[in-house]
């Protein structure tokens, strides 16, 4: 309870901050509507000379399109400037202020911000989702949205899990930028099903960035493709990287010395 | 003229030097421009092969070609990012660089020379990799990879000078972001950077065929995979030196321009 406080108080402070730079909402739809019209566009060119992209139809990869897109809105609100935050800190000694706090460290770094506007994305992946549900004959069953929801968690928290623990290694290796960058480049793979790629791309994409769990899986569930060993791997491999991470920021915490020692 | 060239090979001697310092960073920045080739190459040989073998004149393994030569043309193409200079003006590092006897063009193009030479010592074992994983299938053509050498070097010219002529307007304005965000997806599918503009629609191909950027990225990499006839080539060669002459007076319109304009931050 006193958990879920904490992190709504944060998130309201930051949403009020983000409120007053309004302008910044327009420039934020502009872009998001480009990067979108441009994995449509690119979409459009792939079906002009083929039905399907093995086994997927245009508006099941438009389901890909619209997961990419909202996945990547909550990593750019939630996730990217908390662990952006985290390694500043480290550089400049003002983590230590978080740290002395009375609450769970790992909570406070990573509910300290939150970006409004990149919601943006969030709510036009939302959008191109619905839709492409809706043209592929859209009956889909609590049931299935239920599992939907459980799936896109999991590739969330997975998410989460590997931002943090890259973020943790910025108490040993200070400069780490580099490691973020890779993330993000790497995460382009996610526009297509990782079924497309090569056997060893594909495990690179589900193990080192867990692109299949947080974009992939979530589509296959709308698309009636997810198989239940998908469904428990998703929630074991959740599972056990919360874990890890956890246990990794405790022993980073425990390295780290501040910035005044 | 001497002491031009003398400042470009100055400064690309000095970014060699210090970016084997950031040895890391190199990696990462291949590992970006690799990731994005091999998700065409994935992609347009899977539709290759579901379509009897050929799409737009590709078969499986030319487009295999295709996209693994793009990371070296792209390699050799990329220039100064917009982001970059708007940064250096905010944070007011442009008084130092025009203080200098020599145009910061000059130094810009010695420092992104130096980078490119660098990354090539690292891209072309990843190249090999690539040619082992996806079994592309290349002929040699030994008139077009020597043409391929000017036309890579006015390649380069030309979109660094246009992107410098672009980033330069972040003088007047800070928000100048949305208009390199057009400006980027209209080069994304009329430069051949997603697929061969042979794939595009003909509407997209007619609308290619007025804008600048298949000079700067099509051209040299059809040269280089020998797809051209010597007409075609000359053809090129042509386009490319009209293209470059326009750069270069809107180059030299908008500096001077903002030059006038420019208050320098704390000054």
């Amino acid at each position: 309870m006193h958990v879920l406080r904490v992190g709504w108080t944060y998130l309201r402070l930051s949403a009020l901050n983000e409120l007053q730079y309004r302008a910044n909402l327009v420039v934020q739809f502009f872009t998001s509507i480009l990067a979108l019209a441009n994995g449509v566009a690119g979409l459009a060119l792939v079906f002009l000379h083929t039905e399907s992209l093995q086994g997927w139809g245009p508006m099941e990869l438009l389901v890909v399109v619209g997961v990419y897109t909202l996945i990547g809105g909550l990593i750019r609100a939630f996730i990217q400037p908390n662990m952006w935050r985290i390694m500043d800190g480290v550089q400049e000694g003002t983590l230590d202020y978080t740290l002395t706090k009375p609450a769970d460290s790992q909570l406070l770094v990573s509910v300290t911000e939150f970006q409004l506007w990149k919601l943006v994305d969030v709510l036009l992946g939302t959008g191109v989702l619905v839709f492409a549900v809706l043209k592929l004959g859209g009956t889909i069953g609590v049931a299935q949205a239920g599992l939907f929801a459980l799936v896109l968690l999991c590739g969330g928290l997975i998410l989460y899990s590997l931002w943090l623990a890259v973020a943790t290694a910025s108490f040993w290796v200070v400069r780490i930028w580099s490691l973020f960058e890779m993330f993000e480049s790497m995460y382009q793979a996610g526009r297509w099903p990782v079924g497309i790629y090569p056997e060893w791309l594909r495990l690179a994409l589900t193990f080192i960035v867990p692109v299949a769990f947080a974009v992939t899986a979530p589509a296959e569930a709308l698309t009636a493709r997810l198989t239940p060993q998908t469904l428990v791997l998703a929630l074991a491999v959740a599972a056990g990287s919360l874990t890890a991470s956890r246990l990794f920021w405790k022993v980073g915490l425990r390295h780290y010395s501040g910035a005044s020692a | 003229m001497r002491q031009l060239v003398n400042a470009l090979i100055a400064q690309t001697k000095i970014t060699i030097l210090a970016s084997f310092q950031y040895r890391v960073q190199e990696g990462i920045q291949l590992l970006g421009l690799l990731t994005e080739s091999v998700i065409y190459l994935v992609v347009w040989t899977t539709i290759a092969r579901a379509s009897g073998g050929e799409v737009g004149g590709f078969t499986v393994g030319e487009f295999a070609s295709y996209f693994i030569a793009w990371t070296f043309v792209r390699n050799a193409t990329t220039g100064w990012s917009p982001w970059g200079m708007e940064w250096r003006i905010r944070r007011g590092e442009f008084n130092a660089l025009l203080l200098r006897p020599v145009h910061p063009y000059w130094t810009d193009m010695g420092d992104m020379l130096g980078g490119k030479a660098i990354q090539t010592i690292t891209l072309v074992p990843t190249m090999a990799l690539l040619v082992w994983a996806f079994r592309p299938e290349f002929t040699p053509v030994p008139w077009s990879l020597l043409a391929l050498v000017p036309a890579l070097l006015l390649a380069f010219l030309l979109r660094y000078t246009l992107m410098y002529a672009l980033a330069v307007t972040a003088f007047w304005t800070t928000r100048v972001t949305a208009l390199f965000e057009v400006w980027y997806a209209v080069e994304f599918f009329t430069s051949g950077r997603v697929a061969p503009l042979s794939v595009l629609p003909a509407w997209a191909q007619s609308i290619a065929g007025v804008l600048p950027f298949q000079w700067m990225f099509y051209f040299p990499l059809e040269l280089l995979l020998g797809r051209l006839t010597q007409q075609q080539a000359l053809q090129g060669f042509l386009m490319q030196a009209l293209w470059l002459v326009g750069v270069i007076v809107l180059m030299r319109v908008v500096w001077r321009a903002a030059i006038r304009q420019y208050g320098a931050v704390g000054g």
